[in-house]
């Protein structure tokens, strides 16, 4: 998934867009040691791509404005900070559902068509994290369960958070950590979301997930926050792979 | 509290290395039992001494692990050299394996690399996950030592000492508590077991001549002795070796022993 089909459908949200515009105003007024020249330029540039694409506006509202291109190949900008908030990152906004998630897809697919809009992202500006879907996933998933721990929504959110550890693996170590670390306490504890406690610990392992930067300090808390609510992240030893493989080596005999 | 970190800690229970390995990574017997024996986590001390094994048991095993799985096709030469050593250190290293590899079934190198390199930036972290105080009565410089990556991807830890290296202050603290130090290494001195027994003759030679008590003789051959000295005489060791029921009755302290089957 591009980082503009991303930001299309969480652009035809009314409620992600309403938390958009609060973290523009939010971004802007922390970041006060930029002249207000740049930032008045930047919100010409908006203003007037904006209305080069007032019909589709209409359709979709908001959505061109992680296009880079249009008709007159105006290139249109999002504040490098907002691209790195995540619109679940306050724990305020809802975060469209799995389901719900495929035909935002294809809406903003056909909007993409509809406005005559390459479909190539733009890269992200420097600096700025990558989005990645499985990350959202995983967290959404997980913030489903600790609402709904019902079994179907518990296996899905594991299953996410494991792809997510896996995907993430290379580009972001930390959040693959974490997401491990919270597949391996659903796995290896006996009703991982049986009490308030855990599934504290296990909403606020979510939004650690979509964290631009995870220190090691949060990802220590976290842990400790996960042994404090007994949530267990080893199996007992003859359960893992190592005492499998000790098992196995007891019967050699030695010549 | 004397040498201790500032943390406020009633301990009443004192965790050996080997109890600390079951707690994480014990078999579901054994892991029930150091659990039980070692809570509330707030009545629990250990030594720096502790802290330094914990992190050379984890440093070997883990960054060999993460290591291999990076480097090597085969994975069968990694395990092997978890088998290596004598005595407790080979089942210290599986105890210590056992808690990347994930569960049985089938072997998974990419989360086994991931659940590696977070245990070894959380060392520390993870030690004090199980205990209330880490008391530091010997300013040890190697239990404050962190693992490091070097560019050949394999993971680091300065784990030995020379004597006259001046990072520590082991010299000093055994002098305040010689004569307790004699009586454990005596009792030691005394036993049938010829490890035991060399021990407790290092351990004797140390109480004699201050020179010798830093570097290997601390580090290497004395180690049960140095963990056992930060143990007060009204607390309860809690272990899984034996070293320890022969050094508690010199010194004068009691122990509970986990049994482990490994």
């Amino acid at each position: 998934m591009t980082y503009q089909m991303i930001d299309a459908i969480r652009s035809v949200k009314k409620s992600d867009r309403a938390v958009f515009k609060s973290e523009a105003r939010a971004w802007k007024a922390n970041n006060s040691p930029m002249s207000a020249v740049s930032r008045s330029a930047g919100r010409t540039k908006i203003g007037a791509a904006g209305r080069q694409h007032a019909g589709a506006r209409q359709s979709l509202s908001g959505f061109s404005r992680g296009l880079k291109s249009g008709p007159a190949g105006t290139s249109l900008r999002i504040p490098t900070g907002l691209r790195s908030i995540g619109p679940v990152a306050g724990g305020a906004a809802a975060w469209p559902s799995a389901q719900g998630n495929s035909s935002l897809v294809d809406r903003a697919r056909s909007a993409l068509v509809a406005t005559g809009a390459q479909a190539e992202p733009a890269k992200p500006p420097m600096g700025a994290p990558r989005r990645d879907a499985s990350l959202y996933e995983a967290a959404e998933s997980l913030r489903q369960a600790t609402i709904a721990p019902e079994s179907a929504a518990i296996g899905w959110a594991a299953s996410m958070l494991q792809r997510a550890a896996h995907a993430e693996a290379d580009r972001r170590p930390r959040h693959a950590a974490v997401a491990l670390s919270t597949w391996d306490a659903i796995q290896c504890t006996d009703r991982p979301f049986g009490s308030q406690a855990r599934r504290k610990v296990l909403w606020d392992a979510s939004r650690l997930l979509l964290s631009p930067f995870i220190s090691t300090d949060d990802e220590m808390a976290l842990l400790d926050r996960m042994d404090d609510a007994d949530l267990e992240r080893v199996p007992p030893f003859e359960d893992t792979y190592a005492g499998h493989v000790l098992e196995d080596l007891r019967g050699d005999s030695v010549r | 509290m004397r040498g201790t970190s500032s943390r406020t800690c009633v301990a009443i229970r004192f965790a050996d290395t080997t109890a600390l390995l079951e707690l994480h990574a014990g078999t579901s017997a054994s892991r029930s039992a150091a659990r039980q024996a070692l809570q509330p986590k707030d009545e629990v001390a250990t030594s720096e001494h502790v802290q330094r094994e914990w992190k050379r048991i984890l440093v070997s095993a883990v960054g060999s692990l993460v290591e291999a799985v990076d480097n090597e096709p085969d994975l069968s030469a990694a395990f092997a050299r978890l088998g290596n050593g004598y005595g407790r250190t080979s089942s210290q290293r599986w105890r210590a394996a056992a808690m990347v590899t994930g569960s049985a079934g089938s072997f998974n190198a990419v989360e086994t690399k991931i659940r590696g390199r977070q245990l070894l930036r959380g060392l520390d972290s993870r030690l004090r996950r199980g205990v209330g105080d880490v008391r530091s009565s010997s300013s040890c410089g190697l239990a404050r030592e962190q693992p490091h990556e070097g560019g050949d991807g394999r993971w680091r830890i300065k784990d030995t000492c020379k004597r006259g290296e001046g990072i520590c202050a082991h010299e000093s603290r055994l002098g305040r508590d010689v004569a307790r130090w004699r009586s454990g290494a005596d009792a030691l001195a005394r036993h049938e077991d010829p490890a035991l027994r060399k021990m407790g003759k290092t351990g004797q030679e140390m109480a004699a001549r201050p020179q010798v008590r830093t570097g290997v003789n601390c580090y290497g051959r004395t180690g049960d002795l140095a963990i056992a000295l930060d143990c007060r005489a009204n607390e309860l060791l809690v272990t899984t070796d034996a070293s320890f029921e022969v050094i508690a009755q010199g010194m004068g302290f009691t122990i509970h022993r986990i049994s482990i089957r490994t």
